[in-house]
């Protein structure tokens, strides 16, 4: 066909003419790389669409059980007045045990119900101490309380365990735990029979405590959780527990007592627990490297010494306590997980870059994608061809009427179930392995290259008179 | 690039600017007269939403197995990189993420370091930080808020000396020690948490003492590390620094410390780790796993807005599931405790929880959608956690009894005893009736003779003694 314009017969009528004239122009064209631009519709991926398949993932990893992510400890003495100076002992003597083991102060609770260290009987101003001998104080400018005198109440307790607090409350004074925290619990005072004391006025039940476990579990505010009690009839305080992954140890049985350790002359009163201080002794034996197991702890005491018989629940707990670590809840063993290579992306000059520059070209690009549009150019596309001008003028109707026809096909392509695309093959999956595998092997012999001119250039500084082997010097 | 922006500046024209955008995305099919046996397609995965495959065959085939792998690739999981089998990522969407970059020098008795940190966040960090945070062409608006803070500290300390390996001519750091470095230096770290909603990631770029460069990470196995950086889920990541020569500052001949100030060229392997973690953190990873078939225009650096759009639907999957999750909780608690007091304000609070739920799943463009569901999330826990709710502390057996025994005792033994001896008379009484009878009558006559003034007159009468 020519170019020209053949002039149709009356009978077409003038718009058929004109467009059939259009179609033969396009046709009659020089042959250059004919750009016929089609479009897609969207993949819409919106989320009020049809759900797909694939997003369930998404439901099943929240649902799922956690990693171990991160430490909680809550220690409370709830004990009021001079006499139970051991109690306030008891829970500073955790604290400390707790933070040498690794834990930091921003992930531990701390309540005291009552201010022996500024007692008015208490010889030993703003200090508390755990033994008659070897006095170490473990009350200092490094201890971060959180609750003390009238605010250790039960009705705080429990909002603590909740989460329900006051909005006013600061976030330093919350469990701000979650799906993969491990939480230990240190309860000591004066108790009974599935009942804690609280500053002698008030006392919380069993069936508190496990209802506000049951609400933690709910709300997947824990992973697991280690319920230690040091009271009289410790053990009978987790009777009522009935959530899962909870195991818990109480220093007494049903009816019995639990009891001091030792007197001190001086302060007047006695310093610690019997419980305690052989909970201590175990912990003091480990370090945040131990592998030391729950059924080592609770195989530790000696009902003799202690003068009660401790007693543990496991029935909750999943795992056998020969396998789970002591570590586990007094100190962070968190996995880390390497971050894979990226090569730098950023192209500036070794100077330092002068103030920004604007670039006329972007629309709502920052300033760091401008730089980049201008410095990373790629080799030219497909479409590096300068478009005839009458072929940018038409080619938007010609994309328009053609993306009708190709989306009428393509939609009809989605409504059609399809079979999954097949997986990866075993030697795709090995090239990519070797792949992987050859930048690592660069990377090393970057790094002993690098290594090497650095001794070299090292041993020339000091003047080794010319030895310069390859022999490290350890250090 | 010319071209991806060319083609964006295109799609914006026919379909304008606005948050119906987001989650859509164009492929153009472009024809080219290549060589016959060359029948693969160029697939091209521009910064913007935009695709375009080069190809000289447009057949059915090749154009549906095409479109199969783009709908798979979009719609997939995150992958997991660099050997990671467990998702790193936060398990819960939030609205806040304040990112902490620290420079911690281990040693500055050994070496000062310093570093150009306007430079550093202006050209390094806040752009790729923004890009997250902002839909550039959905109208300003902010569906996340990412807020950053950078500081120095000092005196950081190893769980363990760092041996020297002669094979690889370094300091080695194996993975397991790695695990304690948290536990073992007071970080000081920013972990300021406003509210329930907001999220914490440190990232620390970690100048060891000099005598301990050059450093190698190695892993589980004791191979050493592609990359000195590592992550720890929940909490941020760590990469390592030894700085370089050309980083030093001239000093004079007997200065005792060497100086180095760090310029954002030589913070380019570092930041590009941070952007790496903060990726692995947040679950962005798309971009870095790309068939290798499709040729990637931008790069690594800055999130595409293709896979931010990924992300924002990962994000608003996560907050509806927590709403949903937090709601039915609320709902299960309410049941087991019918007589837990309920006050309007949290009726209201959950209604208008459900209500945005709704709204978030049931439509809306992106924009919309992430709103929506943070409402929810919000709405439905403080709804939760309202602090009215505790007012159910368990009331034993016990404890009623010792309540309630001193009002009713007294009146309920006393209503007892006359009881018991109410029924012990209606036992006795039909028994002997007639003796009670008799025993009437003559009660009677007795009764009949008189008062006992009567009964003397008579019996004075008769005894004639009187005279009445």
């Amino acid at each position: 066909m020519s170019g020209a314009v053949r002039v149709c017969p009356m009978a077409h009528g003038q718009q058929y003419c004109r467009n059939h004239a259009f179609v033969s122009s396009i046709l009659s064209r020089p042959p250059v790389q004919w750009l016929w631009g089609v479009f897609l519709a969207s993949i819409c991926l919106l989320p009020g669409g049809r759900a797909h398949p694939p997003d369930e993932y998404l439901l099943r990893n929240f649902y799922a059980e956690s990693p171990h992510t991160n430490n909680w400890a809550v220690i409370a003495s709830t004990s009021k007045y001079w006499f139970n100076y051991r109690h306030s002992a008891n829970a500073l003597s955790v604290y400390h045990s707790v933070k040498r083991l690794g834990l930091p102060d921003e992930r531990i609770l701390l309540l005291l119900s009552d201010d022996m260290a500024c007692n008015a009987r208490n010889i030993y101003p703003a200090q508390i101490f755990n033994s008659p001998n070897g006095r170490i104080n473990l009350y200092g400018s490094h201890v971060e309380v959180d609750y003390r005198g009238t605010d250790v109440t039960v009705e705080n307790f429990l909002r603590l365990m909740t989460g329900r607090h006051d909005p006013n409350v600061p976030m330093s004074k919350r469990l701000l735990s979650n799906a993969g925290s491990n939480i230990l619990f240190y309860l000591t005072g004066h108790g009974g029979d599935e009942f804690l004391k609280f500053s002698d006025v008030e006392e919380i039940n069993s069936q508190d405590l496990a209802d506000a476990f049951e609400q933690m579990h709910q709300k997947r505010r824990y992973r697991e959780i280690f319920f230690i009690a040091d009271t009289c009839e410790a053990a009978t305080l987790q009777n009522a527990f009935y959530s899962p992954n909870i195991i818990a140890i109480g220093s007494s049985r049903k009816g019995e007592n639990s009891y001091s350790l030792v007197l001190d002359s001086h302060i007047g009163v006695h310093v610690i627990d019997r419980f305690t201080y052989f909970l201590l002794d175990f912990l003091e034996r480990l370090n945040q490297t131990s592998n030391a197991k729950l059924q080592d702890l609770f195989r530790s005491f000696n009902p003799q010494q202690v003068m009660s018989v401790p007693t543990h629940r496991a029935d909750l707990y999943p795992h056998p306590l020969s396998r789970v670590r002591v570590m586990d809840f007094f100190s962070e063993q968190i996995p880390l997980y390497f971050t894979p290579p990226v090569q730098p992306f950023f192209d500036l000059p070794a100077a330092a870059p002068g103030p920004p520059d604007p670039s006329p070209g972007s629309t709502e690009a920052t300033l760091y994608e401008a730089r980049r549009l201008k410095q990373h150019t790629l080799p030219p596309g497909p479409l590096a061809v300068q478009l005839p001008a009458p072929l940018q003028l038409h080619w938007p109707l010609a994309l328009g009427a053609l993306s009708i026809l190709f989306s009428a096909v393509v939609f009809s392509w989605f409504c059609v179930d399809r079979p999954p695309p097949p997986p990866p093959s075993p030697e795709e999956v090995e090239a990519m392995k070797r792949e992987q595998q050859k930048q690592v092997d660069e990377l090393v012999a970057e790094f002993k290259r690098k290594a090497k001119e650095r001794r070299k250039n090292y041993d020339s500084d000091l003047d080794l008179s010319g030895d310069s082997s390859d022999e490290d010097i350890s250090e | 690039g010319d071209f991806d922006e060319a083609l964006h500046q295109r799609g914006l024209q026919h379909a304008g600017a606005g948050p119906n955008m987001a989650g859509h995305l164009r492929i153009y099919f472009l024809m080219s007269n290549r060589s016959i046996a060359d029948t693969h397609a160029k697939v091209h995965l521009g910064r913007y939403r935009t695709m375009w495959a080069e190809t000289n065959s447009l057949s059915a085939i090749h154009v549906r197995s095409f479109l199969d792998s783009v709908t798979t690739f979009f719609t997939s999981p995150p992958p997991r990189l660099g050997g990671t089998l467990e998702d790193v990522s936060l398990t819960s969407g939030f609205e806040e993420y304040h990112i902490s970059v620290t420079l911690l020098n281990a040693n500055p008795d050994s070496r000062i370091v310093d570093w150009d940190v306007e430079g550093v966040r202006h050209h390094l960090l806040q752009p790729f930080i923004d890009s997250l945070a902002v839909y550039t062409d959905a109208g300003g608006g902010r569906p996340v808020d990412m807020l950053l803070d950078t500081q120095v500290l000092y005196y950081g300390v190893f769980p363990e000396e760092p041996q020297y390996d002669t094979r690889l001519q370094a300091h080695v750091l194996k993975a397991k020690m790695m695990q304690r470095l948290l536990l073992v230096n007071d970080w000081k770290l920013n972990t300021f948490v406003n509210h329930r909603r907001s999220k914490n990631l440190n990232f620390v770029v970690y100048v060891p003492s000099d005598r301990h460069c050059p450093m190698v990470l190695l892993d589980e196995e004791e191979r050493p590390s592609a990359s000195p950086s590592f992550v720890w889920p929940e909490w941020g990541g760590v990469t390592l620094l030894c700085p370089s020569d050309d980083a030093q500052v001239r000093q004079e001949v007997n200065a005792s410390v060497p100086r180095f100030y760090l310029r954002p060229p030589d913070l380019t392997a570092s930041v590009a780790a941070i952007t790496m973690q903060l990726r692995q953190l947040l679950g962005i990873m798309w971009s870095l796993s790309i068939p290798l078939e499709w040729h990637y225009v931008g790069t690594v650096g800055a999130v595409p807005y293709w896979e931010m759009d990924l992300w924002h639907r990962q994000l608003i999957h996560k907050m509806i599931a927590q709403a949903v999750h937090t709601t039915m909780k609320l709902d299960q608690l309410l049941r087991r405790l019918p007589s837990m007091p309920l006050s309007d304000s949290i009726a209201y609070t959950m209604t208008r929880g459900v209500e945005y739920l709704s709204k978030a799943v049931h439509g809306g463009f992106y924009a919309n959608a992430i709103d929506r569901a943070q409402v929810a999330v919000k709405e439905s826990e403080n709804a939760f956690y309202h602090q009215s709710l505790l007012a159910q502390i368990y009331f034993p057996q016990e404890h009623m009894l010792a309540v309630y025994v001193p009002f009713f005792l007294p009146a309920l033994v006393t209503f007892l005893l006359g009881f018991i001896h109410v029924w012990k008379r209606s036992r006795v009484g039909p028994a002997n009736d007639e003796e009670s009878k008799k025993s009437g009558e003559e009660t009677e006559k007795e009764n009949d003779q008189g008062t006992p003034q009567e009964e003397w007159a008579s019996g004075a009468k008769e005894e004639g003694k009187m005279d009445v």
